[in-house]
């Protein structure tokens, strides 16, 4: 485990979330509230993005040493509001992925509670990586919904990220 | 870029594989050649089983220096009735790939990851990218298309279980049960 990789990590996770937020967006407040269908984890794009929010926000709340008992994102009806309370909060997971110096920050037990009170102890390094693989996960999801909604959003994986910071293209 | 990171990304990577292929083989080969819906980027379960498949094999040839190119429909790597007839005919081939891709992982030194792969894509378009974001985007890819699986696996049947790493973390610390 490298600090260099979790902030590269990280500078994708940013990336592929703005980019597929910014398509979504594009296409209007009423089709991301539309309900797409019960076999995705969320009803609505609005919704899957406030679970994005939420989850980051409960994992970075952990990782600072506060277990919360309930997970925001639910009281989200508008994209809009998702990015405005969005935005605070990935300059603050930012700020502290640029604050890990060494493998030992990485190495150190995170100590923490479920919101469901079940306690676990992991090192921060795994739960760094399970937070930016569960956002890969549900904008998954996403990009099925918006295809269903709209049509085929531009894609995020991590390789057309690695041709866009290196000036490539497809 | 750290190694036991990405060799931990990989235990997770073919644990996830290998949960989903076996949820989906109770389902029977029919359900699992059913098309589903255009709204996923491969119509059946089969077909997603081996596009995840197909791309963990041409990226590890990529990074052994050999980039095959041509349509994918031309590929025998690639091709359907020859690789997978079956969901467990297509199982069974992965177990050997799953081998290779970890003994490949497990001769690779830390200053390896830094290496420029040259390769081509199939349409024969010629890159050059550090080994180490490469190794972490095939797995990157993989959660991507389980996402799907997961997706139409409810939509034929039910949820299946959790395949996210955090979950994968817990039960090789012993703390959940599988």
């Amino acid at each position: 485990m490298s600090v260099a990789m979790i902030r590269d990590l990280y500078d994708y996770h940013r990336w592929a979330n703005h980019m597929l937020f910014d398509f979504a967006a594009a296409l209007g407040e009423s089709i991301c509230a539309r309900e797409v269908g019960p076999q995705f984890s969320h009803p609505t794009v609005t919704r899957m993005f406030g679970h994005l929010y939420g989850a980051e926000w409960v994992w970075l709340s952990r990782w600072k040493g506060t277990s919360p008992t309930t997970q925001p994102g639910d009281e989200f009806t508008t994209m809009a509001a998702v990015r405005a309370t969005w935005d605070g909060l990935e300059a603050e997971q930012k700020a502290f992925i640029e604050a890990l110096k060494d493998d030992a920050d990485l190495a150190r037990i995170v100590e923490y509670k479920t919101t469901q009170g079940k306690a676990f102890r992991v090192p921060l390094g795994p739960l760094l990586q399970h937070v930016a693989n569960h956002a890969t996960h549900h904008r998954s999801e996403i990009a099925t919904m918006v295809t269903m909604l709209s049509g085929s959003p531009p894609d995020t994986g991590m390789n057309s990220w690695i041709l866009a910071r290196t000036g490539q293209t497809r | 870029m750290g190694l036991d990171t990405l060799r931990t990304l990989y235990a997770h990577h073919r644990w996830a594989n290998r949960t989903l292929l076996e949820v989906a083989a109770t389902l029977g080969d029919d359900v699992a050649a059913r098309e589903i819906g255009k709204q996923f980027s491969e119509p059946t379960l089969k077909r997603m089983f081996l596009h995840i498949y197909g791309v963990d094999l041409l990226w590890l040839s990529r990074w052994r220096g050999v980039s095959p190119v041509g349509s994918p429909a031309d590929l025998d790597i690639l091709d359907e009735a020859t690789v997978a007839p079956t969901l467990a005919a297509l199982g069974e081939r992965w177990v050997a790939l799953e081998r290779d891709q970890a003994s490949y992982l497990d001769e690779l030194r830390a200053s390896d990851l830094e290496r420029g792969v040259r390769f081509r894509l199939l349409s024969g378009k010629e890159y050059t990218q550090p080994l180490g974001l490469l190794l972490h985007h095939v797995t990157d890819h993989g959660t991507h298309h389980r996402s799907e699986i997961a997706t139409m696996l409810t939509m034929v049947s039910g949820s299946p279980p959790g395949t996210g790493l955090a979950r994968f973390v817990f039960l090789r610390s012993g703390q959940d049960r599988p």
